[in-house]
């Protein structure tokens, strides 16, 4: 890890310790806390990247405005993030989640959905209370934006769970950018940057490059995740092989299926459509092997690349004319760390 | 990394890049018109300067009359005949216009006070409910010159109800009928 990568990842910490702080005040439950505010702050005490909160903030002073007035709007980021995490463990029956167990494996499917609904809600509370913070207009314009950022989410995770139970494997990079910049792009990367400039002053008519350096940023972003569910040592704190157990239409996926020789493939189709609880283990191990022997991982390790090295142009398109400062360096310094990262 | 590997790599890196930028391109074009229409931006101050604006700098003639662009001058007719034009209703803030606006028109009067009624003339569509930034919209304007209407140069105003200290000159020959 470069001294880079590591300012970074001191100051994510810094962001996600003042936004979950932020968050963890709207969790306070009167009557049984025992039941709601224990599984809802379970992950939010656990060690996140807090890439969301970390961007609107450092956008939203990067671009001249004060970060105080974008915390609410982190903390809703982080909530709503948190929300979205919790219901993806379900629907994806994972075992681990930021080096520990899944809030189901933890507390049950039940709990575990309730839980997601409650941090939902309270998502929506912070934007509620962005009224007072930045008055009626601008309130409601942000508001907008987590509405439509939140159906695109929605929109790409129905996609993705619509490929696997159909068993799609016609697909080609171009629909994986699509599925991404839906299902992680918006509200990873997208929202968080559009908030805080609109915080910051900034018309809504002047964030068009900020959706350009949102998705470059994004899929950069995703990219890295899939291979780190192949590749992560033991910092990565997820479910190793867990996006081949599930059949998630990765990179690596489509770049195999295209790849394979015949009897591969044959194998691999096979196995794509089983129910993810009948695909076997020793094949969820040979499809890792076949894609580290196919160059899947290389291909998309490079073809993530590529998208950063846009991010890194599309940065300057955002932010070229923005004074120099901490936060607008810290920017800059996500789109390496975004490839280059081990966790 | 050999020079072919290496080749290969800045391929492949080409390939992403490209293949991201597509797609961006896609979604870029409409956020903003899908964001339009899932936040009221109301209809401010600021818009309705904003359509001023538009109003002052662009409408004009779709056909090429050859009249200035403050000034829209219809083909001429005889009475008893219809006259149509068309404006352009253009955007040009970086903000979607949004929340309703109405166009109005005015009597036609000639020099000597002769009128042709604003209900001989019709806008469409008349009430837009929103119009994306840089956006622009074809509006029809017809106007249907009563039987026996005097000869002569007539003129009136288009504006927006919303803004009528903005109007645009509208005018209208109307020849005498062959016999």
């Amino acid at each position: 890890m470069t001294t880079t990568d590591r300012d970074v990842e001191t100051q994510l910490e810094e962001y996600g310790r003042i936004a979950r702080r932020k968050a963890l005040g709207y969790l306070d439950v009167d009557g049984d806390p025992e039941h709601l505010r224990t599984p809802a702050t379970d992950y939010l005490l656990r060690p996140g990247k807090a890439l969301r909160p970390a961007l609107c903030l450092a956008t939203c002073g990067a671009l001249g405005g004060d970060p105080d007035r974008a915390l609410v709007t982190a903390a809703a980021l982080e909530l709503l993030h948190t929300a979205f995490l919790v219901h993806d463990d379900v629907e994806d029956d994972s075992d681990l989640r930021r080096g520990g167990p899944t809030l189901h494996r933890r507390y049950g499917r039940a709990v575990a959905i309730n839980t997601g609904d409650a941090l939902f809600v309270c998502a929506m509370a912070a934007l509620d209370d962005n009224r007072e913070v930045l008055g009626r207009r601008l309130a409601t314009r942000l508001a907008g934006e987590f509405r439509f950022m939140a159906r695109q989410t929605v929109e790409g995770q129905a996609m993705e769970l619509g490929w696997q139970r159909q068993g799609r494997i016609d697909l080609t990079p171009d629909d994986y950018l699509d599925l991404i910049m839906k299902k992680t792009c918006w509200y990873t990367t997208v929202l968080p940057l559009r908030s805080g400039a609109l915080i910051a002053g900034r018309r809504p008519g002047e964030l068009e490059a900020l959706v350009r350096f949102g998705f470059f940023l994004g899929a950069a972003f995703q990219i890295r995740d899939d291979v780190l569910n192949l590749t992560g040592g033991r910092a990565y704190g997820k479910e190793l092989l867990g996006d081949i157990r599930e059949g998630k239409r990765t990179l690596m996926l489509i770049h195999l299926l295209a790849v394979a020789d015949p009897g591969e493939r044959r194998r691999l189709e096979r196995f794509v459509r089983l129910p993810a609880h009948e695909r076997p283990p020793p094949m969820i191990e040979e499809v890792a092997a076949m894609m580290h022997h196919h160059g899947s991982v290389a291909f998309a390790e490079e073809f993530g690349r590529g998208i950063a090295r846009s991010a890194s142009v599309a940065f300057e398109e955002a932010f070229g004319s923005v004074p120099h400062s901490p936060e607008r360096r810290f920017i800059a310094d996500v789109v390496p760390y975004m490839v280059e990262r081990d966790r | 990394m050999t020079a072919a590997a290496d080749r290969l790599a800045r391929d492949v890196q080409m390939y992403g890049a490209l293949s991201a930028a597509s797609v961006v391109a896609r979604y870029a074009a409409k956020v903003e018109q899908a964001m339009a229409s899932v936040v009221d931006e109301g209809w401010g101050p600021e818009a309705v300067a904003s359509m001023v604006m538009f109003v002052r700098r662009s409408m004009q003639p779709l056909l090429d009359t050859g009249a200035r662009p403050e000034r829209v001058e219809l083909p001429p007719v005889s009475a008893g005949e219809t006259a149509v034009g068309a404006l352009w209703l253009h955007n040009t803030a970086p903000v979607a216009a949004q929340g309703g606006v109405r166009l109005a028109v005015s009597d036609l009067v000639a020099a000597g006070g002769e009128t042709i009624p604003a209900s001989a003339i019709s806008v469409s569509p008349q009430e837009l409910e929103s119009l994306p930034s840089r956006a622009r919209r074809d509006i029809r304007l017809v106007v249907t010159v009563p039987v026996g209407q005097p000869a002569g140069w007539y003129h009136g105003w288009v504006f927006l109800e919303s803004a009528p200290e903005a109007p645009v000159m509208v005018t209208l020959s109307v020849e005498e009928t062959s016999r």
